[in-house]
């Protein structure tokens, strides 16, 4: 048989797949660690009756917590918000409103981000 | 349109999938519900720096036995989908394991119990100590 | 043994939407469920409407939803079902046209669109190309394919967005020649599995390994597709 031309157009690589897969798995082995650790220190190890503001910045005087704390935040709202988009992507066929409702999740997601953020960064302010 | 999907999520309940769609269901159930509440929980806790009383405000509000009940039940979703994905992580990445899939599903739901039951006992034994004093 | 069948009937030329008819008849467990449901056809209802040729689960062409799981008519003995009352429908995701027939259209579709031929331009040898043992083994499992679309509508990403995603069978099928030596094309196949209606729709729900009727490990498959695209073709 005669060299064959394939018979589908040729389509730009969509590198954003591959990326949101290995994201969303290497993501989930960093979260495992940062959120059960998390969770164990505010509700096993300290009773979350004892949270106050007096609490949080203790933890905070420690640049590791406010770096961990980081962590968590960022890759966790990253993870979920992927999340979310990837559900959107399974239930809304609409070409218009996946477009429009994937830059929600995005701009909900980087704002929550930059809040929690500047929290952190800024630290416990005493009133 | 949105009727087919949702159609399909009547689908879902209709198809006698056996443990890989329960599990796949629960996943899904569980990251929107932690994503809800991540999302909820990164405003209250912002408000250490935009307005501290709020925060005081926020915290008075979940030592409520309420929340701390519903608290037991973000655990329980938290983790679930914590053990659910370190198994797809696993199988994704070391196919060599493939063949242990009975054994893997088997092995998520013992590492849910081993890691929830005691943290509910525990935070469970708070909130009732809480409300008695 | 007395044997109810529950069928989803629909008729597009009388009926508006589908509905249920019930057929009791005297079954022998030994029998398959094929012969049941041509029982009925033949002694009660001769509007029964189905497809089904070679009978023993090679063609593909009798599958459908068995107590609410897919199957191969063909292949499921009444015994192994095992209730009085064995409920049967068209399979879901793929458009109704009559009864247990359903358009295989789109699932043709999205078929044609892996390119499901081999690619190699080279000079023929004198004889056969050749393949070791190990290189058959890499995609042996996916050549076992009928394409009888159990897997394909047994997949909720598929049900949720069939216009939109290739569906397990399809992935299958380019598995079996993205993992074939004698194929120059893995770039491109592998550039098509990449796009936003190829592999990423997958969940790992693992329905499509349930009710796939040949025993491919389908889920499994998927798996070494979206390695291949991300982690680069493993080492021969």
């Amino acid at each position: 048989m005669a060299a064959t031309q394939p018979a589908v157009r040729p389509m730009p690589r969509n590198t954003w797949g591959t990326v949101s897969w290995l994201f969303m798995r290497i993501s989930a082995l960093a979260l495992i660690v940062l959120t059960l650790g998390h969770f164990a220190i505010q509700h096993v190890f300290n009773d979350v009756h004892n949270l106050d503001l007096a609490f949080v910045a203790a933890r905070w005087s420690n640049l590791g917590w406010r770096i961990y704390d980081a962590l968590l935040l960022g890759l966790g709202l990253a993870h979920g918000f992927n999340g979310l988009r990837i559900v959107l992507d399974d239930y809304v066929t609409s070409h218009t409103w996946n477009r429009v409702l994937c830059w929600v999740i995005l701009i909900v997601g980087t704002a929550l981000t930059i809040i929690g953020m500047v929290a952190i960064i800024g630290g416990v302010r005493r009133t | 349109m949105v009727s087919e999907g949702l159609r399909s999520v009547i689908e879902v309940a209709r198809y006698r999938g056996r443990f890989g769609q329960l599990q796949w269901a629960l996943h899904r159930l569980s990251g929107l519900g932690v994503v809800l509440f991540l999302s909820l929980h990164v405003i209250d806790t912002a408000t250490v720096y935009f307005a501290p009383s709020a925060y005081t405000f926020f915290v008075s509000l979940y030592k409520n036995p309420f929340f701390g009940l519903l608290e037991i039940g973000l655990a329980a979703a938290v983790i679930y989908h914590a053990m659910n994905g370190l198994r797809l992580v696993i199988m994704d990445f070391w196919p060599a394991l493939w063949e242990k899939q009975p054994q893997a599903r088997f092995l998520v739901w013992i590492s849910f119990a081993v890691l929830w039951v005691p943290t509910a006992a525990v935070m469970f034994r708070n909130i009732v100590l809480h409300v008695i004093k | 043994m007395e044997l109810t069948l529950r069928i989803r009937r629909f008729n597009p030329e009388t009926d508006t939407k589908p509905h249920w008819e019930e057929y009791t008849i005297d079954a022998d467990p030994d029998q398959k469920l094929l012969d049941a449901l041509l029982y009925v056809k033949d002694h009660l209802d001769g509007t029964l409407t189905l497809r089904k040729s070679c009978a023993q689960g090679i063609c593909g062409s009798d599958a459908m939803r068995i107590n609410g799981q897919n199957g191969l008519a063909c292949r499921v003995l009444i015994k192994q079902v095992n209730t009085p009352v064995i409920s049967i429908e068209p399979l879901y995701g793929l458009p109704l046209i009559k009864d247990l027939v359903v358009d295989m259209e789109p699932f043709w579709k999205w078929y044609r669109a892996i390119m499901p031929w081999l690619v190699n331009d080279e000079p023929a040898p004198e004889k056969e190309r050749l393949q070791s043992a190990e290189q058959l083994a890499r995609y042996d499992d996916s050549t076992k394919c009928i394409l009888c679309a159990a897997c394909t509508t047994s997949c909720p990403p598929f049900w949720a967005n069939g216009n939109n995603y290739v569906g397990p069978a399809s992935i299958v099928q380019a598995h079996r020649f993205i993992f074939d030596s004698r194929d120059r094309a893995t770039a491109e196949r592998l550039n098509i599995m990449g796009q936003a209606f190829g592999v990423w729709k997958c969940r790992t729900v693992y329905n499509c390994t349930e009710a796939c009727p040949r025993g491919i490990r389908i889920t499994e498959h998927i798996g070494e597709v979206k390695r291949a695209i991300s982690l680069g073709m493993p080492k021969e």
